[in-house]
């Protein structure tokens, strides 16, 4: 059944580094096909070439430079409002950005918007704004929780839960809202809060598998941004260690190194690290071209991500990694450690030591088990993933 | 017909050869007119005119002369090194910010990008020898010094503090970079137990390399290096390698993984059991996959200089380039007057870099000192 339009809004998608505008062109062309039309809202700071390339409507103003550095922004005034109820300056404008969106497209109640990646004031913004108006001119707002910008404000010490609270009295209210979490632990989470069912959703990559090099070293690939949260001061530790255990470099490493603004201060770190033997260290941005021949010439994928930072949260990189036929191992006790367990998507482990251990382990495993068993997961997975944002968004 | 590229390097290298590797792989792609820079010789109009008729300007090591060539608008690719320009200050680097860099060294990598420089890193190797040509660490350590600095802590006293008895040769080629430095009195032994040899010349290269297949061991001669020819020679035969922890040393070695890396102002014994041997094999293992991985990104470089910009011509008066360039070479050699050559000439850093005054001072902290 074909519904009404659907706007995708990504008020953080802003510059073409890692996911940000990958994202959006992804959800864009994966939900095509239900909705009359698909209109894909970004940044006005995203620079005109690519919103045009991409075929996006920029209209954001930028609420989230601290998060961005680098990134031109217009003189737009932060400053908390006099306001009683709006308190904050950068939910001011983005009550306003809402209001002018609702008013531009003439949204109403046949319509849906979904926030893919949702962030605080793009969404408090749009509730702001949506109570205002008549039932008649309200669309139906699908909001996906993946732990990230919806904790982008510091005005509050627990940002998320201050976003649920208004989500819960927004629903009283009447606005509609359905909500999914990029993984089962943050769904079950979201749907406690809000008292309503959740869905889970991941990345929504489609299968595109990248046959497994049959010959050669056994490369792991340590993708996307090296920060510390994923791991990348660990990986020192478990390349070295890994370096003696297997001294005819059988075992390979590609790892991104720091941007270039953090990597003057940790370069003592990434240097000792680019001197292992069979370690490879990418620059701090790749493209996304760079990255896809890089998964081609990988076997496996390194998360050694926090457990605090991802006790909630998914990985994009696991989801590209299924998405190429890549197995992971990781950390247990993150949200997506689950997921990969229930799907079969690589190891789980408990320790550094441990994860050592399944590095060699998983080295040794024969090249075409592996594309198999890596194929098989993936397509559960994927299946499952597609079925649930078609439950989900009704389509 | 191939493009054209002007090659300065310093005259120094005329004699080592340490750049003949990359010119070799850039006649592949170009036609190249090398011209080495004598600092007291400075820049003449034959060399400004040999520049203007190329189409593209490589600067090795010489970084400091790439604003003489932006301002005439040659496109300029910049090779600088860790020894020579690590320590020089933010205004230097955005007086060539219109330039690319070609990095050998990660850390200069990493501080030309901060500041916006279009870099390229890449890591050279020398091919690695055969695995029956691998150095053998049967019968302990013969180690291979040599004394080109001795003065700055890299001499016999070291080499015997860090690896003591375990030695059971040590040939010293005691050939000073300073002349005025007499190396004699950095060969005092305090262990007696090993055999000792020393040169002073070596007639050929071949005369060096078969010295140094007697030994296993090699010290690194210098505390920093730009690239590190020595070093990777040393890495290619797979020998334990002793080096200084800094640049570009500690971006090859891990330490006791591939090599060993030690504070020369307090070396500590390094006490290696069995672990010769498999750290030398690391060393040659590395050299291998690097020497694979070097080719590979050679491929790039043509790509990378011709994706270099034009920038805008801002002198092109040749007597005043003549006098910049004067005044430029003179500044830099005399040392300190370099910095108040870069504050002086601010404005033609902003015409350079296409950044505002207080872009530059925003990037660089404050005005240079």
């Amino acid at each position: 059944m074909v519904r009404g339009r659907l706007f995708i809004c990504d008020p953080a998608c802003v510059q073409q580094i890692g996911h940000n505008v990958h994202a959006l062109r992804y959800f864009k062309s994966a939900l095509n096909a239900g909705f009359s039309e698909v209109i894909a809202v970004c940044c006005n700071s995203l620079p005109d070439d690519i919103a045009k390339e991409e075929g996006f409507v920029k209209h954001y103003q930028f609420y989230y430079p601290e998060f961005f550095p680098g990134v031109p922004t217009s003189d737009v005034s932060f400053s908390y409002s006099n306001d009683s109820v709006i308190i904050d300056g950068k939910e001011r404008l983005a009550t306003q950005d809402a209001e002018k969106f609702l008013q531009m497209f003439s949204v109403n109640s046949h319509d849906n918007v979904f926030f893919p990646h949702l962030d605080f004031y793009g969404v408090v913004g749009l509730i702001n704004a949506l109570q205002l108006r008549a039932e008649s001119e309200r669309p139906k707002l699908y909001l996906r929780f993946i732990g990230v910008m919806e904790n982008a404000t510091d005005h509050y010490k627990f940002p998320c839960n201050e976003l649920l609270f208004r989500l819960r009295v927004a629903a009283k209210r009447g606005i509609r809202i359905s909500a999914s979490a990029e993984t089962p632990r943050y769904a079950d989470l979201v749907a406690e809060v809000l008292e309503a069912r959740v869905a889970v959703t991941g990345y929504p990559l489609t299968e595109q598998k990248i046959p497994l090099p049959k010959d050669g070293p056994f490369y792991f690939y340590c993708p996307g941004s090296a920060r510390p949260d994923k791991g990348y001061f660990e990986l020192l530790d478990i390349f070295r260690a890994v370096r003696s255990r297997d001294p005819d470099c059988n075992i390979r490493f590609i790892t991104q190194s720091l941007p270039s603004h953090d990597l003057v201060n940790h370069l003592t770190y990434t240097a000792q690290l680019y001197a292992i033997p069979g370690v490879e260290v990418q620059v701090g941005v790749v493209s996304a071209e760079e990255m896809i021949s890089t998964y081609g010439r990988s076997h496996a994928v390194l998360l050694p991500y926090a457990r605090d930072i991802y006790e909630y949260r998914g990985s994009a990189v696991l989801m590209e990694a299924a998405a190429y036929g890549r197995p992971a191992i990781a950390y247990s006790g993150m949200a997506f450690s689950d997921v990969i367990s229930y799907y079969g998507l690589g190891k789980v482990v408990s320790s550094q030591s441990e994860m050592i251990d399944n590095i060699i382990k998983l080295s040794e495993s024969g090249r075409e088990s592996l594309e198999i068993m890596s194929s098989q997961a993936s397509y559960r997975f994927h299946a499952d993933n597609l079925a649930s944002y078609r439950s989900w968004l009704e389509i | 017909m191939k493009q054209r590229v002007f090659f300065v390097d310093h005259s120094f290298h005329e004699k080592t050869l340490s750049s003949t590797f990359f010119v070799d792989a850039l006649r592949e792609e170009f036609d190249v007119d090398v011209f080495y820079l004598t600092p007291s010789m400075g820049i003449d109009q034959a060399c400004l005119e040999a520049a203007a008729t190329s189409d593209y300007v490589l600067l090795w090591q010489m970084d400091f002369l790439a604003p003489i060539f932006l301002a005439m608008g040659k496109p300029v690719v910049v090779l600088p090194m860790y020894d020579g320009s690590a320590n020089q200050s933010g205004l230097h680097w955005l007086a060539q910010r219109g330039a690319s860099h070609i990095n050998f060294s990660l850390r200069m990598h990493a501080y030309v990008t901060r500041l916006g420089v279009r870099s390229k890193l890449v890591r050279y190797y020398k091919p690695p020898v055969t695995n029956s040509e691998r150095a053998s660490f049967d019968g302990g350590l013969r180690v291979f010094l040599w004394q080109r600095r001795p003065e700055h802590g890299i001499n016999v006293a070291t080499v015997e503090a860090l690896l003591g008895e375990q030695i059971t040769y040590l040939h010293v080629h005691d050939a000073p970079d300073d002349a005025t430095v007499e190396g004699s009195q950095y060969m005092l032994r305090r262990i007696r137990s090993y055999d000792f040899s020393s040169s002073k010349w070596f007639e050929t290269k071949g005369d060096y390399l078969e010295t140094l297949s007697r030994c296993n061991t090699f010290v690194c001669p210098r505390r920093a290096e730009g690239i590190g020819m020595a070093l990777l020679e040393s890495l290619a035969r797979g020998m334990l390698v002793l080096a200084t922890d800094d640049a570009t040393h500690n971006e090859y070695i891990s330490n006791w993984t591939n090599g060993i890396l030690f504070n020369a102002d307090n070396p500590s014994p390094a006490n290696l059991g069995d672990a010769a041997a498999s750290i030398g094999y690391q060393a040659w293992k590395g050299a291998e996959i690097g020497y694979k991985h070097w080719l590979s990104q050679l491929e790039s470089v043509p790509n990378f200089i011709r994706g270099t910009t034009v920038p805008p011509v801002v002198i092109s008066d040749r007597h005043r380039l003549q006098d910049l360039a004067d005044e430029l070479v003179g500044s830099y050699y005399a040392g300190d007057t370099y910095v108040d050559f870069l504050n002086v000439h601010l404005r033609l850093i902003e015409q350079l870099s296409g950044l505002s005054q207080g872009s530059i001072l925003k990037l660089v902290g404050c005005k240079q000192r």
